[in-house]
């Protein structure tokens, strides 16, 4: 029996990090995958209180990419040597159809091995839809688990819906994707029942869809341009033991730590417990053939460029992967 | 069998009874380091993670080619026949027709599927295929597998990666004396001691990869474990007065 995420959190530091470290050695070995993501639109019709992207922010650029954008950001990311691409769109039916996502993995053509998805989410025929097309990951942020708080934070929209948006995992899997990803967003409240809810979430998934593989991440909130203030922020060090206990607690899943955190940060929790890194994230539709910094959804504190991931990762004797390896 | 009897797999001899897996290294240099210190003359890589067709650019195909091991080449991330058969015609259209069937949709745990794997033996075994199947340690699943044309059995000893050891122990030890093809297992085992209890157990070869891989020091660690294969291959030999051991000669044998 694993241990539980209270005991884990109750140990020591040194000792957390120790376990894990070996965990993770022994599971994923040396190896960190990388991945890019890919923001093919920022339109949105939600108000999510705390997103760069939301419809409220009426002076932000809107921008869904043409086939032929895509094209060309696919090749520039291509060009890097990343071939594990993850496909970001705010919510908009209008722009971002079913259509539109299953028109994307033929668009890029064999440049990617594996491709997943962080848009909004869809019905169990849609994601298998989309599974047809060549997409085997889903990422789907629940950002609280708090029933109560989550409508005031996504007031309007699709998004307001609290159990839609907890099934998305669920539907997914049963559809046939191969990696589940979920999370929390730190920072809108106290985190302790956050976590013990992420476990009981993953733990769930991993029952029901037992061929899929579970991908934590732990993002945390940033400022943004629309002045939200995080109720509860998450210091350096908490983040650290929650994912040092998820990696124990949870020896078989994937985690994986976005450029929304510093690099020293993500390489030394590269070598303890993240087995899958995002690179040279242009965080801005249409941002690797045309680098700008207006259209953001978040901002990066990790602006280093895929080659200067790979190197630091090297140094530390860790080996990139670039192919998807299950 | 045991290694009281020569090794043949697919009509090629074996002399060193330890093969490796590529996975979880630091490095491709850290791997080819590895296999030059084990003197490996069977060594698997995931066709999910090479590129074979381009081995030249490739750091762990290029790692098994200096080494002058044979290359087995597995099918790992397959959830079902179909993928593996997919994958492995990948593998023969790149030159290998030796393929380590890997069928593990489950995403925890990775144990094979034993009716995807003996579906994917068989299809491949008529293709002309030298297929070594991962198996669970299951002794009626292995006489499926050898009607299916299997080259040799993998059984697995614990979980991938799981370093725990021969926790499948009883069912090996009624698969092993059964089996008419060679034994190799493959997976869980986290110590030289245990590969020696493995040989001790009648296996004819071992497949490890994490426990080498993810050592600190994987060349030392690889070493380690050709010197416990190797100890235990000379203390059968010798045979010690201990029951329980492989018999120097097998009952085939006897009435050839």
């Amino acid at each position: 029996m694993n241990p539980t995420l209270s005991e884990l959190l109750a140990r020591p530091l040194p000792e957390l990090r120790a376990e894990a470290r070996r965990v993770r050695l022994a599971r994923f070995g040396r190896t960190v995958a990388l991945f890019a993501p890919l923001y093919v639109s920022n339109r949105c019709i939600n108000a999510c209180r705390y997103c760069d992207f939301s419809s409220r922010h009426h002076t932000l650029p809107r921008v869904t990419l043409s086939p032929e954008e895509i094209r060309r950001e696919g090749e520039a990311i291509a060009a890097t040597g990343i071939r594990s691409l993850l496909i970001v769109a705010g919510e908009d039916p209008r722009h971002v159809t079913l259509d539109y996502l299953c028109a994307l993995p033929a668009l890029l053509g064999d440049r990617f091995e594996s491709l997943s998805l962080e848009v909004a989410p869809q019905s169990e025929e849609a994601y298998r839809a989309l599974f047809a097309a060549g997409y085997q990951g889903l990422t789907c942020f629940q950002e609280t688990y708090d029933r109560a708080l989550y409508p005031t934070l996504h007031p309007v929209g699709p998004k307001h819906d609290f159990a839609w948006r907890l099934g998305t995992q669920l539907r997914a899997g049963r559809a046939g994707f191969r990696t589940l990803g979920l999370a929390f967003l730190m920072g809108l409240r106290d985190w302790h029942s956050e976590a013990e809810a992420l476990a009981a979430h993953a733990r769930m998934l991993m029952k029901c869809c037992w061929q899929a593989r579970i991908q934590f991440a732990f993002p945390r909130i940033r400022p943004v341009d629309g002045g939200f203030i995080p109720a509860a922020p998450v210091d350096d060090e908490t983040l650290e033991r929650l994912m040092l206990a998820f990696r124990i607690a949870f020896p078989e899943a994937s985690i994986t730590l976005s450029t929304r955190e510093a690099p020293a940060f993500r390489d030394r929790m590269a070598e303890l417990c993240a087995d899958t890194l995002s690179v040279g994230s242009h965080i801005t539709s249409g941002g690797y053939a045309h680098p700008t910094d207006q259209t953001a959804q978040f901002s990066l504190a990790d602006t280093r460029s895929a080659a200067e991931v790979i190197a630091a990762l090297r140094a530390r004797h860790l080996d990139p992967v670039f192919k998807q390896w299950a | 069998m045991s290694v009281l009897s020569p090794l043949v797999i697919g009509g090629q001899p074996f002399t060193n009874r330890l093969f490796l897996g590529t996975g979880k290294f630091a490095s491709g240099d850290v791997c080819a380091a590895t296999l030059r210190a084990a003197e490996c003359q069977l060594v698997t890589a995931a066709l999910t993670r090479v590129d074979a067709d381009a081995p030249a650019s490739d750091a762990i195909l290029r790692a098994i080619q200096a080494s002058g091991a044979r290359l087995l080449l597995n099918t790992s991330g397959a959830r079902n026949a179909e993928e593996a058969l997919r994958l492995a015609h990948l593998a023969k259209a790149a030159g290998c027709t030796w393929i380590k069937l890997e069928i593990h949709p489950d995403a925890r745990w990775l144990l094979p599927d034993p009716i995807e794997t003996l579906r994917a033996t068989e299809a491949l075994a008529r293709e002309g295929f030298t297929v070594l199947p991962y198996m669970p340690a299951d002794p009626v699943l292995a006489k499926r597998l050898e009607a299916a044309g299997a080259a040799a059995l993998m059984p697995l000893g614990a979980p991938i990666g799981s370093n725990r050891g021969l926790q499948t122990r009883e069912m090996l030890a009624i698969l092993i004396e059964q089996a008419t093809l060679p034994v190799v297992v493959d997976a869980g085992l986290g110590l030289p001691s245990q590969a020696a209890e493995a040989i001790e157990l009648g296996a004819d070869a071992l497949l490890i990869n994490t426990a080498v891989a993810a050592a600190r020091d994987p060349v030392s660690m690889a070493r380690a474990f050709r010197s416990a294969i190797d100890a235990a291959t000379l203390a059968l030999q010798a045979q010690p007065p201990v029951a329980g051991l492989p018999e120097p000669t097998s009952p085939l044998e006897a009435f050839a």
